[in-house]
């Protein structure tokens, strides 16, 4: 059916995004134009019955399609979660290092200066394996990441 | 078969590009910009989907002689 006023309008108004002023003109045409009257009243039964369907009802394919389209934006909680996985992988690589310097070096500098050529080695190479543990941090994380995805 | 699933089997025969803002709109609540968003759409073509499809509906409605759910 072909009415006098614009779709877009009509649209608006059943759906109640018309100003009052607004709605208060277009009741004033439908009052005037049994033609759009019409289209209005069915299309507003028409609105009315599907807003009565549940939403279960709509059809799977079109859901998946519609969430295809949505814009990918990064999720706060799983950062959250990342943040905290990284922390705690470094909070336990640290103790772990500390843990070993205490077993393997825990005599302490001043018994070194007593102590012969083979524990100042250890000692170095043991100064040297602190420059891995931001790799090795990073490494297990990457790990676990690439597991639990 | 019972009006409410006769209206959702016409509504199943809409063209997706009708049929998806009419659900998104009446079924799920959404506005006319959240439906553009999602569907990538101008608001002016959400607005014109939104009411060729409910035209659209209610033709297949009275031509299926599903007058009852039109009250």
């Amino acid at each position: 059916m072909d009415c006098c006023l614009d779709d877009a309008l009509k649209l608006d108004y059943l759906n109640g995004m018309l100003s009052e002023k607004e709605s208060g003109f277009f009741e004033e045409h439908l009052a005037a134009c049994p033609g759009c009257r019409k289209e209005i009243d069915d299309l507003r039964k028409t609105a009315a019955a599907i807003a009565g369907l549940t939403p279960p009802s709509v059809p799977a394919a079109w859901t998946a399609a519609a969430k295809n389209k949505l814009p990918l934006t990064p999720v706060p909680a799983r950062r959250r979660t990342a943040v905290f996985q990284y922390a705690a992988i470094t909070a336990g690589v640290t103790a772990g290092v500390v843990l070993l310097f205490w077993l393997v070096m825990g005599r302490g500098i001043s018994e070194l200066r007593a102590a012969g050529p083979a524990d100042h080695v250890a000692w170095i190479l043991s100064l040297h394996a602190l420059l891995f543990v931001p790799s090795i941090i990073d490494n297990i994380y990457r790990i676990i990441r690439r597991g639990g995805s | 078969m019972c009006p409410l699933r006769r209206l959702e089997r016409h509504l199943g025969t809409l063209p997706p590009k009708f049929a998806l803002p009419v659900t998104l709109f009446y079924l799920e609540g959404m506005s006319y910009q959240e439906i553009a968003e999602i569907l990538g759409v101008p608001l002016g073509t959400v607005k014109s989907h939104l009411f060729r499809g409910l035209r659209e509906l209610r033709k297949r409605i009275e031509g299926g002689d599903d007058g009852l759910l039109l009250g």
